[in-house]
């Protein structure tokens, strides 16, 4: 099976293949990924987070729990998904209930934050984002 | 959490991921946040009464169940009219 | 060990840090420990009207587990240094010296 994935990036655009015949006893991981990079000939690239790793300093779109998603630009994360990020906008999807039980239509909050750090265990999607 | 050895034999409000709020004198801690209260109190907040005061005495609390540990100034404490409070109560800690 | 770090530098600033209950508290930074537990000095509530629990309170300890967000202010962070720091993985990881990707610096 091959996949590739195309990361957008100003500088850089990388193609990751996955290779499961590849798969290496001690490596500690079922995908062995192979990379292109124009500036970064020697990163390796071998775990979900190294994805992360190349939004270090571009706006990244985050989707929480609790129906909250927020934009902004990654400053640091860990391996627990903590994040630091800037220029923050967060938005909380809401659907209130009338007290028939009726849905009303969708309803976002949105607020902005010029310096946020996120608990990662709230954490379930990291994307860069293309503006 | 050597943060909460100076609330050791002070009044602390403990709020609880259930939304509970508990008062008590912290008597120990441990690394897990698990806490022992002295002469501990429940105060339940409404919207209907005011704050209900239920005495629980002695307590271990599991650190899990920890959200918030404070220390309760008692004498603004003492300045609050809790009788006439009204408030809703907190919600749980939700994921 | 990242993270852990990145609050020992915001102590004695002041921050916002919302609970998963909703609950924002607004005081000065006082202590951070390994689970990222907060203790704040000189708190207040963001809706004291809906929250009156926490009225006769100075100073709280904050499980790490019930924070959702820290709210600071933007020039308290040097972003430069963080992003380094987290390239470099500085991550408590298993990246060897040669995986450390300097080469991604812009």
């Amino acid at each position: 099976m091959v996949w590739s994935l195309i990361v957008s990036r100003n500088f850089a655009s990388v193609l990751l293949q996955q290779d499961n015949r590849l798969d290496q006893p001690g490596s500690g991981s079922l995908t062995y990924l192979y990379f292109e990079m124009e500036e970064a000939a020697n990163a390796s690239i071998s775990e979900p987070l190294d994805l992360v790793k190349l939004a270090l300093g571009e706006r990244v779109f985050i989707k929480l729990r609790g129906d909250r998603t927020v934009s902004g630009v990654l400053h640091a994360y860990d391996a627990h998904m903590n994040l630091v990020l800037s220029q923050v906008e967060e938005a909380v999807h809401i659907v209130d209930v009338t007290e028939d039980g009726q849905a009303m239509p969708l309803r976002v909050d949105r607020r902005q934050m010029e310096m946020l750090f996120v608990r990662g265990d709230g954490v379930i999607l990291i994307s860069p984002q293309q503006q | 959490m050597s943060a909460v050895e100076s609330y050791v034999d002070q009044t602390v409000q403990v709020i609880l991921y259930d939304g509970r709020v508990i008062v008590g004198k912290l008597k120990g801690f441990d690394v897990r946040t698990n806490l022992i209260l002295a002469d501990s109190v429940e105060r339940e907040y409404s919207m209907d009464a005011g704050v209900e005061m239920i005495p629980l005495g002695l307590y271990m609390i599991k650190g899990d169940n920890v959200a918030l540990v404070a220390e309760v100034d008692n004498e603004k404490d003492s300045t609050i009219n809790y009788e006439e409070l009204r408030a809703e109560p907190l919600p749980e800690i939700r994921h | 060990m990242l993270i852990f770090s990145f609050f020992k530098t915001l102590t004695d600033q002041v921050i916002t840090v919302e609970l998963k209950n909703d609950l924002s508290i607004t005081g000065t930074l006082k202590s951070v420990d390994q689970f990222l537990n907060i203790r704040l000095d000189g708190i207040s509530v963001e809706n004291p009207e809906r929250h009156p629990h926490m009225m006769a309170v100075k100073n709280c300890f904050i499980r790490g587990s019930v924070v959702r967000y820290v709210k600071m202010q933007a020039r308290s962070v040097d972003t430069n240094l963080l992003e380094d720091a987290t390239r470099r993985g500085e991550l408590g990881g298993h990246l060897s010296p040669s995986d450390q990707c300097r080469g991604l610096k812009m």
